[in-house]
């Protein structure tokens, strides 16, 4: 019989209770998939559980592991990947009904990967319908009923990877796979007080993903510390042939986020936001972003005030997305599935947009390079910026969340415009005791860095240890 | 726990009203009827007629992308300024005097 806690433990943990043979993953999966039975229906977290495909890898790596072929820290560790990640034989929603019966039949690269790694698929994961690439309004637009937060099930668990932040924060799974295209990993770590880490484009291949938006879209880790998503990302990176995006970046260069310690000289740029004069924004959320700043100032960490590339990147981001959005989703709005969708404005999306011309199109894509080179300069100066993740906590499954969170993103159409990667860190908790985040986004390829920074902090905090009571 | 919306009460209801209309349609002969109609015109027959509210969100979202376009089309950049890609020709894999 596992103990409750082993299944907050992170993976870092469990693997060297795995390799010591301490942790039979037969047993850990095992029970994992009982939690599921038991708590998944309650936050409509999986699309699909696996049991049999995780029992039977489960099987396979105790044996390996038996034998002394220990395949290194994910072994044996078991998971569950978004539901637009393609896995051979095993339906694959998109949390969309017009795509609910799909059933692929090759995995996606980052699925063969976690294989090969040892990893143990426990099941997919819920999702906002195509990843809420044609816009959304309601948490419940997701063929799997909206998202519930476990610190609070009548509150959002935050989009689109809604089943990943659930899971990891209810101890359904070691750990998650989630994507972004905007906003999609970072914010279902804030509202579920999770560490998730949204990688440099092209960091991690995409081959075999739903695609929302060519252009931005991101796979990444959801998971209990900043140093798991160092272990994740460094089995699901690399050079990838059936992705001409994944980038040749050697996957080396995330080794220097093994290291104990600040990244040498690393200097910090704070975005101040004005908190008092912002409509819905909560200052429980400013006082633990306060704090967190504090706490890695007193650890030594350079952190000055500046301010942003004066530049319209969010409309830069929102706009190639809609246009890339649109094509990718054109199927469904030829074939009339479209209005299949729960959002009942997604598929008035093409109409919305009709006023959209190509030209606009090239013209964004021309401002998006002037914002590359401008955050080029930007940093030359700093190697990081420190932002709060979002200015309120959770909001309620039941509004409409336009409502709900109604001021605008800080840095996410910058973040995503130019791909850049950002760790989301657990920094406390606000209103009705829910937890507040709070963000380092660096230069591209540095996630290494933002992972070192990320252990420094929960090495001199705790919430990333704290779990939602109704599901310890 | 929080209590729905006013919103979500109104969302609710236009569901329970949508449906209770839906009720009066599933007769075998319209049933069959609807399907023709499907069959002649895959997406209209799909196609949900917008409401007040959703016609008014509508506009809302037309205003938000003519602000957007305002703002792009109003970005001043010289003539030939780079694009955020740059596209590569394939090289194929052909050797000569293959057939």
């Amino acid at each position: 019989m596992i103990a409750d806690d082993v299944y907050y433990l992170t993976v870092a943990e469990l693997g060297e209770r795995i390799h010591s043979r301490k942790l039979s993953p037969v047993e850990l999966t095992q029970g994992y998939l009982d939690r599921i039975k038991r708590y998944a229906p309650k936050l409509n977290a999986f699309a699909t559980v696996t049991e049999d495909v995780a029992l039977e890898q489960a099987r396979a790596a105790e044996r390996e592991i038996g034998k002394g072929n220990y395949r290194g820290p994910l072994h044996g560790i078991p998971y569950g990947a978004k539901d637009l990640l393609a896995t051979a034989g095993i339906r694959t929603t998109w949390g969309a009904k017009p795509t609910q019966n799909q059933v692929p039949d090759k995995d996606a690269t980052v699925v063969r990967m976690l294989r090969d790694a040892g990893a143990v698929l426990l099941g997919k994961l819920s999702m906002v319908e195509f990843a809420g690439c044609l816009g959304y309004r309601f948490a419940d637009s997701s063929l799997q009923g909206p998202g519930r937060n476990p610190w609070d099930p009548e509150r959002w668990t935050g989009g689109s990877s809604s089943g990943t932040g659930a899971a990891v924060a209810a101890g359904l799974v070691g750990f998650g796979i989630g994507t972004e295209t905007w906003g999609s990993i970072l914010c279902p770590s804030a509202f579920c007080g999770i560490t998730g880490l949204r990688p440099t484009y092209g960091r991690v291949s995409r081959a075999g993903g739903m695609v929302g938006a060519y252009t931005f879209d991101k796979i990444g880790p959801l998971a209990r510390s900043a140093e798991d998503c160092l272990l994740i990302l460094e089995a699901i990176s690399g050079h990838d042939p059936d992705d001409a995006t994944s980038s040749s970046v050697p996957v080396s260069r995330l080794r220097s986020g093994r290291s104990a310690g600040l990244p040498p000289g690393f200097r910090a740029a704070l975005i101040p936001l004005d908190f008092a004069k912002t409509k819905g924004a909560e200052p429980e959320v400013k006082t633990a972003f306060d704090g967190a700043v504090a706490e890695l100032r007193a650890a030594g960490l350079s952190i000055e005030e500046a301010k942003l590339p004066d530049f319209p990147a969010s409309e830069v981001a929102g706009l190639l997305i809609t246009a890339e959005a649109l094509s990718t989703f054109e199927k469904f709005y030829a074939d009339g599935t479209v209005w299949e969708l729960r959002d009942p404005y997604a598929p008035y999306q093409r109409e919305i947009s009709a006023g959209l011309t190509g030209a606009d199109v090239v013209k964004a894509w021309r401002m998006r390079s002037v914002l590359q080179d401008k955050m080029v300069e930007f940093f030359q100066r700093y190697d990081g910026i420190v932002t709060p993740n979002f200015m309120s906590v959770a909001p309620s499954i039941h509004g409409d969340l336009n409502q709900a969170l109604p001021y605008s993103d800080p840095v996410g159409g910058i973040g995503n415009a130019c791909g850049l990667p950002s760790i989301a860190l657990p920094n406390g908790f606000g209103k009705e005791h829910m937890p507040t985040s709070f963000q380092i986004m660096g230069s591209p390829f540095q996630e290494g860095d933002l992972v070192r920074i990320g252990k420094v902090y929960q090495s001199r905090t705790r919430f990333h240890r704290e779990h939602p009571p109704q599901f310890a | 726990m929080s209590k729905p919306t006013p919103r979500m009460k109104r969302r609710r209801f236009v569901t329970l009203a949508a449906l209770s209309g839906a009720a009066l349609l599933t007769s075998p002969l319209s049933r069959a009827m609807a399907a023709v109609e499907r069959a002649r015109s895959p997406v209209e027959g799909r196609r949900r007629a917008a409401s007040p509210a959703i016609r008014k969100e509508i506009a809302t979202q037309e205003k938000s992308l003519r602000d957007q376009l305002k703002v792009i089309r109003g970005y001043d950049l010289p003539p030939g300024s780079p694009m955020a890609f740059a596209f590569e020709p394939r090289i194929a894999a052909r050797k000569r005097g293959e057939s």
